[in-house]
């Protein structure tokens, strides 16, 4: 019986020693801290998506995500604290896939509205008591200067003059941003901000709203780093990616006007008197013909000509253009589509003049502070042109079949954050000569079709 | 202690003589007889009774017996990992347990020609990974089975020399599932393709019995182009994607079973101990790339090109038998084998490594004329760090094989 045992023992520890084994990875902190990690942002940090901020897509927002991976290697060891919303509604607005039936009658899958009843008061109430200080400090609507204003989160203040998702994790009605993030004494701090700068005259159609100067933006992001990164506190800066590479400027096509010869003609006909009068002054005149055409647009600055013109190529339209105006509404051949849902070819100028030049102060400063530079511009320019693919899965900034972007059109999918996660661990990796494990992609969630 | 010497003989044969080179691996499976497969898979240049006609129908014409039965199978416990390089990622496979076997059964019809007709199961691929694993667009489970049938002619041209060939008909089947990255609420959308077919080919081969000492042999086992028909598709998609995709599709492929040049010589270093070293040339360069094409095609079902790019390669083999007793033989074998795959293609489907075969086995005659083989054959593979760039996804592989293997002689 003993000599049996023996033979079963060897025999099993043989077979065990035939199992395939790897050496397993081995995560590094490299020259950075990682102890204490806080993130400062917009809400791209906090994990806005498909138009509102929710809470099963705050748990994957990439400052989430990377800590995840910093925290299951050990290389930080404190929870992560979110200033998470009561529930998957938020403040309202959430858009979720479903089949959307037009003024045409056609059904096809498309965002549509969450069904939820909102309950703003406890998604309002402030929670700093019992869950803060927070490791996110991404607050939705932040533009840079905002990280300095005391109040910003003030109730108080009435509606429409505070932002309610800094008042629901302040640490007290006049508390600013960036004091809430520094009193962690954080190691390592992650920045991605200046977005909302530039990105809030795009959403407007270049109508309403401002760019923030580059002069002051220069001047803020200056003083912010200095107040941010001294002493042992390190960290990484991301900078403002093509924003208008984003689906909320490119699904609505300038020229998705598709026509039949008879529609052509009829349209054509109908602006002749304007045509003739287009020559006369020198401008441009109004084309149509079978198949595809651009829309009629207003233009403000041509009022000679009833302050209307077909949009050219290289303009773009916003997603939030009302698709049955377009389909019903004869906006884009009878009637012009207002210019806040246009941006035209002096307002992408403007767009791209300040996004480059915020783009060169913050890879300046990154340069200064010594700082990993995580450069979104080129990974978001890059996938825009050509898509990726990973893990046997292909991205692209295509809505909604492309998976980087939400139904929002503006801010990021799980899988989106995970691959901008990763692209921040790499520049952290390769800055501080650490091996932070980089995530899957695919363990989180794209866009979901019913 | 005169055991204890013959055994030592044995494993220094094994672990001394390490070839450089390459060898043959990819979904080609070796297990084709318990002797050989104890002698490290060698068989070219080694009569080796009935199984002759798989390793080479030449030596057939050799039989001294008028009739001879042979069988077995193998259990195939086969474990693969995988570890990302930029992530703490890791997961193994959930392997069914891989049963290959053979019968051959062989007769002289007069002194010259010798008739055979052998079942066994050269090429197969039988591969789970764990449930969700990070590979799952590119592979989750894969079933490649080939049964094929081997009617042999040999002729015996002299003392020395014989000849012999034979058709192989295989009947395929394969059974491939991946998942599908179309989120639905309940995950990810999986497809599965099934089909049957059947393919055919050719084996043939020269021996020579130099002398009562030295004998040598070539094979050669032609190329398989196996085409796949209207093979079935199953789509698990979300329900609003439905209608993107056919209702009723069927699939066309095509997998290469390889070519394989053997060449071995065999030696008698005493009355009581063979030695037989052997060279494979598989020509894996033939699995260019696996190409699924759709019928009816949709946006969302398109046709999906696949490159495989395999090369060709070489195994090393080198075995021993030792007679201890009238009763008993004892062997061992070594082999070196090449994979066929490249650092930058490199599937999941098929986690291709350079191999060390150690093989190991006795024989016993438990009555007259009926013998018992037993043979165990562990499969190490080097650690492997490889991509499949066309879908940016990879790491470190490993894999490990252990395979008892059982068979019974007859002969009269």
């Amino acid at each position: 019986m003993k000599r049996f045992f023996t033979y079963v023992t060897t025999i099993t520890l043989f077979m065990w020693g035939c199992e395939a084994h790897l050496d397993t990875f081995e995560p590094s902190a490299g020259e950075a801290n990682f102890e204490t990690i806080v993130f400062i942002g917009n809400s791209l940090t906090a994990g806005y998506r498909d138009g509102t901020l929710y809470r099963s897509a705050q748990y994957e927002s990439f400052p989430a995500i990377i800590h995840k991976q910093l925290y299951n290697s050990g290389l930080n060891k404190k929870p992560f604290k979110i200033p998470l919303m009561a529930d998957e509604a938020g403040l309202g607005g959430r858009r979720i896939l479903g089949q959307v039936t037009g003024c045409d009658g056609n059904t096809s899958l498309a965002p549509d509205a969450y069904q939820a009843t909102l309950n703003l008061a406890a998604n309002m109430a402030n929670i700093y008591a019992q869950q803060g200080p927070f490791n996110n400090m991404g607050v939705p609507g932040v533009r840079l200067p905002h990280i300095f204003a005391a109040g910003y989160g003030n109730s108080a203040l009435g509606q429409g003059r505070f932002n309610p998702y800094f008042s629901r994790m302040a640490s007290n009605p006049m508390a600013k941003i960036l004091d809430d993030a520094l009193a962690q004494q954080p190691t390592f701090v992650v920045t991605w901000i200046g977005n909302n700068d530039v990105l809030g005259y795009a959403l407007a159609g270049g109508y309403g709203d401002t760019i923030t100067s580059i002069a002051y933006f220069n001047q803020l992001l200056s003083y912010y780093v200095n107040q941010v990164y001294t002493g042992n506190t390190k960290g990484a800066i991301c900078n403002i990616p093509p924003i208008t590479a984003a689906p909320f400027f490119t699904t609505i096509k300038p020229n998705n006007l598709v026509l039949n010869a008879s529609q052509a003609a009829v349209l054509n006909q109908a602006y002749a008197a304007y045509n003739q009068e287009a020559t006369q002054l020198g401008k441009d005149s109004i084309k149509f013909k079978e198949g595809a055409n651009f829309f009629i647009i207003q233009d403000t600055t041509l009022s000679m000509l009833g302050g209307i013109r077909q949009i050219k190529a290289n303009e773009l339209l916003l997603l939030t253009l009302p698709q049955d105006s377009l389909k019903c509404g004869g906006w884009g051949t009878q009637k012009p589509i207002p210019h806040y849902y246009v941006l035209d070819a002096s307002e992408l100028a403007n767009i791209n003049a300040a996004t480059t030049a915020y783009n060169n102060q913050i890879a300046s400063l990154a340069q200064q502070k010594n700082l990993a530079l995580v450069d979104i511009h080129t990974l978001l320019s890059d996938i825009s042109l050509n898509g990726t693919r990973i893990e046997g899965q292909t991205f692209s900034t295509t809505f909604v079949t492309g998976q980087i972007f939400s139904l929002d059109g503006i801010h990021l999918t799980g899988k989106g954050n995970a691959i901008v996660a990763n692209y921040i661990i790499d520049a952290i990796n390769q800055k501080y000569n650490a091996k932070i494990p980089k995530a899957m992609v695919q363990e989180y969630s794209g866009n979901i079709f019913p | 202690m005169r055991k204890r010497k013959h055994f030592l003989t044995l494993l220094l044969l094994a672990i001394t003589i390490l070839p450089v080179g390459v060898n043959a691996e990819g979904y080609q499976l070796n297990l084709q007889h318990v002797r050989n497969t104890g002698m490290g898979h060698a068989g070219a240049g080694l009569f080796s009774g009935a199984s002759s006609m798989h390793y080479n129908p030449g030596a057939l014409g050799m039989m001294s017996s008028k009739m001879e039965f042979t069988a077995g199978g193998s259990l195939v416990f086969t474990s693969n990992v995988f570890q990302s390089t930029v992530s703490d990622y890791h997961a193994k496979t959930e392997n069914p347990i891989g049963t290959p076997f053979y019968v051959y059964f062989a007769g002289k019809i007069n002194d010259r020609i010798a008739l055979g007709l052998g079942v066994n199961t050269p090429y197969g691929n039988t591969l789970k990974w764990e449930d969700n694993w990070a590979g799952r667009y590119l592979i989750e489970k894969i079933s490649l089975k080939s049964i094929t049938l081997l009617p042999t002619l040999s002729y015996k041209i002299n003392d020395m020399f014989s000849i012999g060939a034979g058709v192989l008909y295989g009947i395929n089947s394969v059974d491939l599932t991946k998942a599908l990255p179309l989120g639905g609420s309940s995950g990810d959308g999986e497809i599965n393709l099934k089909g049957t077919t059947n393919s055919i080919g050719f084996n043939a081969g020269i021996y020579a019995q130099i002398n009562d000492k030295l004998s040598a042999g070539v094979s050669y086992r032609s190329l398989q182009r196996v085409k796949l028909d209207e093979g079935d598709v199953t789509l698990n998609v979300p329900t609003s994607l439905e209608s993107m995709f056919p209702t009723d599709a069927k699939f066309n492929a095509e997998l290469p079973f390889p070519s394989n040049l053997n060449v071995g010589v065999s030696y008698k270093l005493t009355e009581k101990l063979l030695l037989a070293v052997e060279v494979n040339f598989v020509g894996w360069s033939a699995y260019d790339s696996l190409n699924f094409d759709f019928t009816p095609n949709t946006p969302a079902l398109q046709d999906s090109r696949n490159p495989r790019l395999y090369e060709n390669t070489m195994i090393f083999r080198i075995g021993a038998e030792y007679e201890i007793n009238k009763e008993i033989k004892a062997r061992s074998g070594f082999y070196f084998d090449q994979t066929p795959t490249q650092d930058d293609y490199y599937s999941p489907e098929t986690p291709g490594a350079n191999k060390l075969g150690f093989a190991g086995g006795v024989s016993m005659n438990l009555f007259e004329n009926f013998s018992f083989d037993f043979a165990l054959l562990y499969i190490y593979s080097f650690e492997r760090e490889a991509y499949y760039t066309p879908d940016n996804f990879g790491g470190k592989y490993h894999t490990t094989a252990l395979i008892p293997n059982f068979g019974i002689n007859y002969k009269f």
